[in-house]
């Protein structure tokens, strides 16, 4: 049986590029993502007046990257990041605004970091597609040295605070493991994704 | 998102079907993903309101049928609207008549009014009518109902019926001997044109002065009244400065109507104004209740030129007509042109929408009438096939759902794709006399507006500026409602809608004058009452509100509220929830059963609100529902086409069908997980 996310057509393509100093841009990466039950929890939550008040609470306005991601959490039932970056691996000398939030984990919370998506790489491409353009800059991401240095492999986008909390709670939307990339500081990693609802 | 739709006659399981969803589902989502943040550091509490959640979620459900559907069944109305012979009286015979020195002449070189500029002049063309002298009373009569070469009527066909009679004209014809010159009498010197019509029934007591109405006589007359033409005149001469009734104390021999055996009156409620059509066009009409006896004879006298006052009488002068309309109901409707056509009983079967208003009682909103299959008391409407599920719909019926005459303009705003709820409504002439918006092509007037003092109370209730008017039907001033459209019945507490099987439409007898249901031809009748009109939860387009109950977020076990009280929403409130969103109505059985006289129930839709078209109508948040002044603009968000009619029944051995319908639940889950 189908389920919402494929009957309503819900679904999101992501490309990622290196992005160098120079302006050369080199795709490394592109395909479909997974759009994760997430969605659909928050969505509920909106259309029975449950959750928050206010719609920019059902807005995807953060993204996770990580350093674990696999083939296995490539599925619908995927709450979080397999290894989420932390706070200090975002990187301080970054552009990138993090916040640290209890995030919504398969009806638990998990103290989580996530960087903002500015409201203005948020775009609306068609009456129903939304581009999110996610900027690792040169001075983020690099150096991920948890046990051996690492490479970043699995992104997230996370809707804000769907249940209303008073401070934000976010929760996982949509997902999607890649190869590996050793972030350094030679490029910007640039992430556009669309989902198209 | 997986949908479903299940519709249950109490525990009974009747359908069960997936729904459609649309393409307004995925722009809705995109919306909310790109509301501007910016708007909530905004002071304004209107704009601030925008972001309020319940603005991106479903708020209505509504219903609707095949488009063919909306011109038969009980909305289908006589093409043939116009009872005149000739709707262009251009010369005399037995039913045309040109009296003392009037001339009548052909202009078609006159442009007629704007829309009708496309009219062939062999088909229509403005007449002058020319009052050359001072003498006699001249004037341009027509008559109905009194020559079998001409009409194919019985006496008993219009009786009982609201009459309406109609021209376009306007003044002056352009020759300077025609035009009412200015003199030292008086500063305020009108010429008036005016018309009176005079319906006669058997039972007329000839020995009664003709300038009343009386037994089986009811006589009734606009009057126009130009701007004064005196030394000082005001105002454009061309323009009407006031209209006026005439005959109001026409019941002075007695109670007329009560004592031809049928419904009493107060008064002559009768109707009439004029309101500008453009280019110096003026439609005038004048409306009036035919007597309860039947109707023998109605004539129609134009004349073109008077003085209402100082001196009071006759003078020289002439005006240009177009147009003549002859047709039940209590308003002019669009023109309906004739050449030598004749009318017959059926054309006076049915008025409006096979729907009368019961004259004297308010509290019968109404009959509709509908023939069922030979030998059933069941009506099974007449459908053809609905539009194709589409995603890319945009309402739940793609095809024309005009009602009546899909080409006039009057009606083009109600082509919606949906039923429409039980409104009363006229057409908005708008322009300077207008009391409400100029632009508005429709107006609504709000239910049971059945007279003279009704009318004038709302009217002033709803706009200050009426009272300067104040005549209970002058110039654009409201009246008895224009139209019945929709397919919901009214309320209980306002004593439901009446409806009957009848054998005919072609027949006066479907329309006795003494309703005693013991001994009236309906095969069997009733009243349906609704329920969303009871709790005023359907809004004049057909919308289901959606209502919430108290706290969702906060209510243990949070369940439906009264599904009596319009659509309700019910779902899980933690994040385990099992991704189910229930949306469910009670649709009564009145409403079941008065919808499936004017087609039947085959499509439904749930809607949220499109905040973008909301707004640019002018309309801001907070958005409060209202039946009769909804500010919301609806977007669809999903669509159910069943193959079966949700009002089909049949009869039950000697139970008939339509008094056996029940309630149904409709239940709409969406999935969301």
């Amino acid at each position: 049986m189908k389920n919402f996310t494929e009957e309503l057509g819900i679904n999101g393509h992501l490309t990622i590029s290196k992005q160098y100093t120079d302006g050369q841009e080199e795709v490394v990466f592109d395909d479909h993502n997974i759009i994760v039950s997430g969605m659909g929890v928050g969505l509920t939550y909106m259309f029975t007046g449950s959750g928050s008040n206010s719609v920019l609470d059902y807005q995807i306005d953060r993204f996770q990257v990580g350093v674990s991601g696999g083939s296995v959490n490539e599925v619908s039932s995927t709450y979080q990041l397999s290894g989420a970056c932390t706070e200090t691996e975002y990187g301080a000398g970054s552009n990138l605004f993090i916040a640290v939030k209890d995030q919504i984990t398969n009806n638990t919370f998990t103290s989580l970091a996530a960087a903002q998506i500015p409201a203005n790489k948020r775009t609306r491409i068609g009456d129903s597609s939304v581009r999110y353009t996610l900027v690792v800059d040169e001075e983020a991401c690099n150096g991920i040295t948890r046990v051996n240095p690492m490479s970043i492999n699995e992104v997230g986008l996370l809707m804000k605070n769907p249940t209303g909390n008073a401070v934000d709670r976010p929760l996982l939307v949509a997902y999607r493991t890649f190869s590996n990339i050793v972030k350094t500081s030679d490029f910007s990693l640039i992430f556009r994704w669309t989902i198209n609802f | 998102m997986r949908g479903e739709v299940e519709i249950w006659d109490g525990d009974k399981l009747l359908h069960k079907e997936s729904n459609l969803l649309v393409d307004g589902a995925g722009e809705l989502l995109a919306d909310i993903m790109t509301v501007s943040p910016s708007l909530s550091g905004i002071a304004d509490h209107a704009t601030s309101s925008i972001l309020d959640s319940s603005n991106y979620t479903i708020q209505a459900i509504s219903f609707g049928k095949d488009a063919s559907a909306y011109t038969l069944n009980a909305h289908a109305i006589p093409e043939k609207r116009n009872l005149w012979y000739n709707s262009t009286p251009s010369a005399e015979d037995s039913q045309v008549n040109f009296a003392y020195d009037i001339i009548v002449s052909p202009c078609p070189y006159i442009a007629p009014p704007p829309q009708y500029s496309h009219i062939p002049s062999s088909i229509a063309h403005v007449l002058s009518l020319e009052d050359k002298t001072d003498s006699g009373n001249s004037q341009l009569a027509m008559y109905a109902f009194n020559n079998s070469n001409y009409s194919d009527t019985t006496v008993s066909a219009g009786q009982d019926n609201w009459i309406c009679a109609s021209y376009y004209i306007k003044f002056p014809v352009n020759e300077s001997s025609l035009v009412p010159t200015q003199d030292s009498l008086t500063t305020f010197h009108h010429p008036r044109s005016h018309f009176g019509v005079s319906i006669q029934g058997e039972g007329l007591d000839t020995s009664i002065p003709a300038g009343y109405g009386k037994l089986g006589y009811s006589r009734l007359g606009t009057v126009v009244n130009w701007n004064d033409v005196g030394t000082t005149p005001t105002a454009d001469g061309n323009s009407p400065s006031s209209i006026s009734f005439e005959y109001t104390t026409a019941a002075k021999e007695g109670t007329a109507r009560s004592e031809g055996g049928g419904y009493s009156i107060n008064n002559w409620q009768q109707n009439g104004g004029a309101y500008p059509v453009g280019n110096g066009w003026y439609r005038v009409y004048a409306a009036g209740l035919a007597p309860v006896s039947g109707v023998s004879g109605i004539s129609v006298t134009l004349y073109p030129m008077g003085y209402e006052s100082a001196p009071v009488g006759e003078t020289e002068g002439g005006i240009y007509m177009y147009g003549a309309q002859l047709e039940l109901g209590r308003w002019p409707t669009d023109m309906d042109f004739t050449n030598n056509r004749r009318t017959n009983n059926w054309d006076f079967s049915g008025s409006v929408l096979n729907r009368d208003h019961s004259p004297g009682t308010v509290t019968d909103n109404g009959t509709v009438r509908v023939v069922p299959p030979y030998g059933t008391s069941s009506y099974v409407p007449t459908n053809y096939l609905s539009s194709p599920p589409n995603p890319a719909s945009t309402r739940v019926e793609e095809g024309n759902t005009a009602l009546l005459d899909v080409s006039s303009d009057t009606l083009t705003n109600f082509d919606m794709g949906q039923n429409l709820n039980v409104i009363p409504y006229r057409k908005n002439p708008g322009g300077a006399y207008g009391v409400g918006p100029v632009d508005s092509s429709q107006r609504l007037l709000p239910h049971n507006v059945a007279d003279g003092q009704q009318q004038i109370d709302w009217a002033e209730a709803y706009s200050p500026g009426y009272s300067v008017l104040r005549d209970a039907s002058g110039m654009d001033s409201f009246g008895p409602q224009a139209y019945y459209l929709g397919c919901y019945p009214e309320g209980s507490s306002t004593g439901g809608s009446n409806w009957a099987l009848v054998s005919s439409l072609d027949n006066s007898a479907a329309y006795p004058i003494n309703y005693v249901p013991s001994s009236s031809p309906y095969f069997v009748q009733g009243t349906y009452n609704s329920i969303v009109n009871e709790a005023s939860s359907m809004d004049v387009s057909g919308f289901v509100n959606m209502i919430m109950s108290g706290s969702p977020g906060t209510t243990t076990g949070y369940a439906m509220s009264s599904t009596s009280s319009g659509l309700c929403v019910s779902g899980g409130i933690d994040a385990t929830n099992s991704g189910t969103v229930e949306y469910s109505m009670l649709l009564g059985s009145g409403d079941v059963g008065y919808s499936n006289l004017y087609g039947g129930i085959y499509n439904m839709g749930l809607w949220t609100i499109d905040i973008g078209e909301t707004l640019r109508a002018g309309n801001t948040p907070p958005y409060s529902f209202g039946p009769l002044d909804n500010p919301r603009k609806y977007k669809l968000f999903s669509t159910k086409h069943l193959t079966k009619n949700l009002g089909y029944i049949k009869d039950n051995g000697i139970n008939p069908g339509s008094l056996n319908y029940s309630d149904l639940t409709i239940k709409w889950r969406l999935h969301f997980l």
